[in-house]
């Protein structure tokens, strides 16, 4: 039995100090594994993204008389913002999770979880106006149940154009990630909490933040080109 | 475990890039007259938003080699189908170039 094998075989918890790949280096197979889902994830996103370029290319007519000429920048601006600082608490507890500090990654973990929570949050007042209490018409786009055709003000109607069909796919499809990862980071808050990543077993700390800055890194990029790329000057 | 952990100090600093980066963006748009520009301008910001959370909050930057070219290769795939079909769709099409 090799030395590596013996250590394991007498090791009762988590391998945490993996022996060097030659390609890989002393990232674990978890990792390994959640790079190759987040290409894969990538993929997705790029074929969504794509066919919305073509369509936005090939479109006569992208924006219709009826629908806002923009969505919201102030608002999306600020969320896009809150998705960086969770990041950024992401990394923070990481950091900590290395330094086997419980009590910082509990609190940073917690606070990144607050963070996707509350960008959710944004998100059902853009499509919704779920928050009009707080926020009045900020962020809305009010079309979900109104004939924007015949509406007082401009709206963003699912099935009405090319633009609002691919706008809720791309977003609602990014929701969903923010969403999925909202509930992966309140499960490692609580594994953190009760001492499961103690002792270097800061991997599944580790491969949380992954996908938590995959979900912030796709961000980016679909505000800028279903948000931010204006429209043909008119004249 | 012994595990390398670095400064918080480039946390920071990326923080703060990403921020100015964000700041633009905003900004750009209300640039008038030189729409060109300002397309070009946002993707190159948005690219270069992302490359600084996968260099460095996704630490890309500490892998190897090898793992590295296993996620920035298939990374870079969609921005050439992008060129590629947006292209072929255009031609198929007969427009010129992007109406955007």
């Amino acid at each position: 039995m090799s030395a590596h094998a013996e250590a394991d075989h007498h090791h009762h918890g988590p391998i945490t100090n993996w022996p060097t790949d030659p390609q890989m280096g002393k990232a674990s197979p978890g990792k390994i594994a959640m790079w190759f889902f987040l290409l894969s994830d990538a993929m997705s996103f790029g074929g969504l993204l794509l066919a919305y370029a073509i369509l936005r290319a090939r479109a006569d007519v992208w924006a219709h008389p009826w629908e806002p000429e923009e969505f919201g920048l102030e608002f999306t601006g600020g969320l896009t913002f809150l998705l960086i600082l969770s990041s950024v608490s992401m990394v923070l507890a990481v950091y900590y999770a290395k330094l086997n500090d419980q009590k910082q990654t509990t609190k940073w973990l917690a606070l990144t979880t607050l963070g996707g929570f509350l960008f959710l949050c944004g998100q059902m007042q853009e499509y919704f106006g779920a928050f009009s209490f707080l926020f009045g018409h900020a962020g809305g786009l009010t079309g979900y149940e109104q004939d924007c055709a015949v509406a007082a003000t401009k709206c963003l109607t699912w099935g009405d154009s090319a633009r609002a069909s691919t706008f809720y796919i791309i977003t609602s499809f990014h929701g969903l990630h923010v969403l999925t990862g909202t509930i992966y980071l309140a499960c490692v808050t609580i594994g953190n909490m009760r001492g499961k990543y103690l002792e270097g077993n800061f991997s599944p700390v580790e491969i949380c933040g992954l996908f938590w800055h995959f979900v912030d890194l796709v961000w980016i990029l679909v505000f800028t080109f279903v948000y931010l790329i204006p429209l043909p000057e008119a004249g | 475990m012994a595990e390398h952990v670095e400064s918080k100090k480039y946390i920071w600093m990326v923080l703060l890039a990403l921020t100015v980066m964000t700041i633009l963006e905003l900004l750009l748009p209300a640039i008038q007259g030189m729409r060109n520009f300002v397309i070009f301008g946002l993707v190159l910001l948005a690219l270069a938003k992302a490359a600084c959370v996968l260099i460095w909050y996704m630490h890309l930057n500490h892998e190897t080699k090898g793992l590295k070219a296993s996620v920035v290769y298939p990374f870079a795939f969609p921005f050439l189908y992008a060129v590629v079909l947006i292209a072929e769709a255009l031609y198929r099409g007969g427009i010129a170039w992007p109406k955007v």
